[in-house]
C-alpha cells in the first residue's frame, strides 16, 4: 500500500494497521506531515504544522502501544484542529490578521481529551477569520487566503471550517475538529465530500475555543466517514466544568451499528430550488434509506428560522467582540464586508434579542415534537455544488445556504450530520443532512453509516488537480 | 398559564416610519463610532440597519405569550454557583 493509499484510510482502518504493527504511529505521522506540507499548504488549508508536538505524541503512542497500553481507536492517529481552538505552545490565530501572533497558554478541553485518547496533533487548520463572525462574502476572508476544494482547486470549500474540511478531504490528516454556529461544519462537509457532525449543543466542551455566539456555538468531528465521526465523538464528548453549556451526557459509539428499523422524516419541499444533480442524488439517497427504514414526508413548521438566527448571531457576535469593534479594529480584517457588517448591532435592542430567544424556544419545542416520531429528519445539505474559489457570493445565498433544516437544527441544539451522497455538476460532491434528537447521535450516525456504506463514497478520492493553483491566484 | 399580554397585534411600521427610524439609527451608530466610518463602513451600516429593522418587524409579528421564556436559563446545582 502506498503512503497516499494510507493517507486516505479511515480512522478505523488506520487503527487496524497500527495494531497489526504494519505501520507505526511515527511512520503514519510522517506521512501526514509530508502531505500537510505538499498538499495541505498549497490548498491554503493549513495555518501551522505542529511537527514537533506531533512527533512527540506519536513517539509516545508508539511506546505505549508497544507495551500493551491501548487508549482506544484514536491512539496514534494524527489530526488537526480548526485554528479557533487553543493549543498551548503554538499561536491560535482565529484565522484573523489581528490575532496572528496570539498565544493561549492552555489547551482547549477538546485537545486535552484527544491527547488523553492518544491522538496526535499535527496541524492547526485554516478558518474564515473569527469563524466568519464579522461577516464575509468572499472565500478570501482569512489571513491564510481562500481554501481550495480538493475536488476542484478552482472552487471553494465553504466555511467557516474551511481548513478542516479540505485537510480531511485531501488526506492530509486522519480527522479534524471543526466548529459550527450556523452551518460551519455541515456546509463545508457537503462541499468537500466529507462527513461532518455538529454534535448536540453542550455535548462537546467549547472551553478553549473562540466564542462567537454562546448559545449557538458547537464543536464537532470532521472525518472521511460517519463511523469515524462516532469514534472521535466518543473521545471528545462529555461534561466539562470549564464550559457552562456542557451537558451531562456522553456518547458511546456502537460496536455493531443498528442497520434496520429506522424512521426517517423527509422534509417536505427540502429539494425545492436545488440543482438538478443535487436533487437526483438526494432522491437516490432517500431510496437507500427506504431499504433500512420507513420514510415519511414531514412539514417543517413555518417559523422565522432565518430571522431568529440572524438576530441572535448579531447580538452575541457583537457582544463577543465588543471591545474589538469599539476599538475600530474590524478594519484590520481581510473581508471587505467585515469592517462594517456588525456595527449596526450596536443599535439592536435587547428586547429584540430576547424576543428571538423566546421564539427560539418555540422552534426547539417544534423540532422536539417532530423528532419524537422519527430517528432523523433528512434534506439536502446545500442546494448547489461548490462555488468559485475567488467568487463573491451573496451573503446568505438563497437556494444554497439557508436551508431551513440547517437553521432549525442549529437553533434547537440537536445533532446534525452531513454525509456525501454522490457527485453533482462538474463532478463536485453533494451531501445529505440527517438531524436527530438531542443526544441521539447514535441513531443519526448509524443511519449515516448505512447510507455511506451503500453509496460506497470511500472508493472516491479527490483528483487534487494542481494544488499550487490555489495559492498562486 | 399562556396568556397573551394583549390581543392587540404588535404595531407595524409604515414605510415613512421605517425610513425615519433608519436615519435615526444610522445617526446613533455614526455618533457611537465618533463619525469615523469609512464610505464602505457607512454602506455596510446602512445595509445592516435596514436588514435589522426588517428582521425585527418579522419577529414582532410572531405572537408570544407572557409565559414564553427565552431559550437560556441558569442551570443551578445545589452548592454550586451559576
Amino acid at each position: 500500500m502506498s503512503s497516499t493509499d494510507v493517507a486516505f484510510l479511515s480512522v478505523r482502518e488506520l487503527g487496524r494497521l497500527l495494531r497489526a504493527r504494519e505501520l507505526s504511529p511515527v511512520e503514519l505521522t510522517r506521512i501526514y506531515l509530508e502531505r500537510l506540507e505538499s498538499v495541505g499548504r498549497p490548498l491554503n488549508a493549513v495555518v501551522a504544522i505542529t511537527a514537533e508536538i506531533g512527533l512527540q505524541e506519536a513517539a509516545l503512542a508508539e511506546a505505549e502501544l508497544a507495551r500493551g497500553l491501548d487508549r482506544g481507536p484514536l491512539h496514534g492517529i494524527p489530526y488537526g484542529v480548526k485554528d479557533i481552538i487553543a493549543t498551548a505552545g503554538v499561536p491560535t490565530t482565529w484565522g484573523a490578521a489581528p490575532f496572528k501572533y496570539q498565544r493561549i497558554d492552555d489547551d482547549a478541553t477538546v485537545v486535552r481529551r484527544l491527547r488523553e485518547a492518544g491522538a496526535v496533533l499535527v496541524a492547526k487548520l485554516a478558518t474564515i477569520e473569527l469563524a466568519g463572525g464579522m461577516g464575509y462574502d468572499n472565500p478570501a476572508a482569512s489571513f491564510t487566503g481562500p481554501t481550495a476544494n480538493p475536488w476542484d482547486v478552482s472552487t471553494w470549500t465553504s466555511g467557516s471550517s474551511s481548513g478542516p474540511s479540505a485537510a480531511v478531504a485531501a488526506g492530509t490528516v486522519a480527522f479534524a475538529i471543526g466548529s459550527d454556529t450556523s452551518g460551519s461544519i455541515i456546509l463545508p462537509a457537503a462541499w468537500t465530500g466529507t462527513a461532518g457532525l455538529r454534535a448536540t449543543y453542550g455535548l462537546v466542551s467549547r472551553s478553549g475555543a473562540m466564542a462567537l455566539c454562546w448559545t449557538l456555538d458547537r464543536l464537532g468531528p470532521m472525518c472521511r466517514t460517519a463511523d469515524d465521526c462516532g469514534l472521535v465523538l466518543e473521545a471528545i464528548a462529555g461534561p466539562d466544568p470549564r464550559d457552562p453549556s456542557s451537558v451531562r451526557g456522553t456518547y458511546r459509539h456502537r460496536l455493531r451499528p443498528r442497520c434496520t428499523g429506522f424512521r426517517f422524516g423527509l422534509i417536505s419541499g427540502g429539494s425545492e430550488g436545488v440543482e438538478a444533480e443535487v436533487a437526483d442524488n438526494f432522491d437516490s439517497a432517500v431510496e437507500i434509506l427506504r431499504q433500512v427504514g420507513t420514510v415519511e414526508e414531514i412539514e417543517l413548521p413555518p417559523l422565522p428560522y432565518n430571522e431568529v438566527i440572524d438576530t441572535i448571531s448579531s447580538a452575541e457576535a457583537y457582544s463577543a467582540f465588543d471591545d474589538f469593534i469599539a476599538a475600530g479594529r474590524t478594519s484590520e480584517l481581510d473581508a471587505r464586508k467585515a469592517a462594517g457588517h456588525r456595527l449596526a448591532g450596536i443599535v439592536l435592542p435587547a428586547h429584540d434579542y430576547i424576543r428571538a430567544q423566546r421564539i427560539r424556544r418555540r422552534i426547539a419545542d417544534a423540532m422536539n415534537d417532530l423528532l419524537a416520531d422519527v430517528d432523523a429528519l433528512i434534506a439536502p445539505t446545500v442546494g448547489v455544488v461548490a462555488s468559485g474559489l475567488h467568487d463573491d457570493f451573496e451573503y446568505m445565498l438563497p437556494g444554497a445556504f439557508p436551508r431551513p433544516l440547517n437553521f432549525a437544527s442549529c437553533l434547537a441544539g440537536v445533532p446534525a450530520i452531513s454525509v456525501p451522497i454522490g457527485f453533482g455538476r462538474e463532478r463536485l460532491p453533494t451531501g445529505a443532512m440527517l438531524v436527530g434528537r438531542a443526544l441521539g447521535e447514535a441513531d443519526v450516525l448509524d443511519a449515516a453509516r448505512a447510507l455511506e456504506t451503500e453509496i460506497g463514497w470511500g472508493e472516491h478520492r479527490p483528483p487534487l488537480g494542481v494544488p499550487a493553483k490555489a495559492a498562486a491566484q | 398559564m399562556s396568556a397573551r399580554v394583549t390581543d392587540v397585534p404588535y404595531p407595524v411600521l409604515n414605510a415613512d416610519e421605517v425610513a425615519r427610524l433608519r436615519e435615526r439609527l444610522f445617526e446613533l451608530v455614526s455618533a457611537r463610532f465618533g463619525g469615523r466610518l469609512s464610505p464602505d463602513q457607512v454602506n455596510e451600516v446602512r445595509e445592516g440597519i435596514e436588514a435589522q429593522i426588517a428582521v425585527a418587524e418579522k419577529l414582532h409579528g410572531f405572537p408570544l405569550t407572557n409565559a414564553d421564556e427565552p431559550a437560556f436559563v441558569l442551570d443551578l446545582q445545589a452548592g454550586v454557583g451559576p
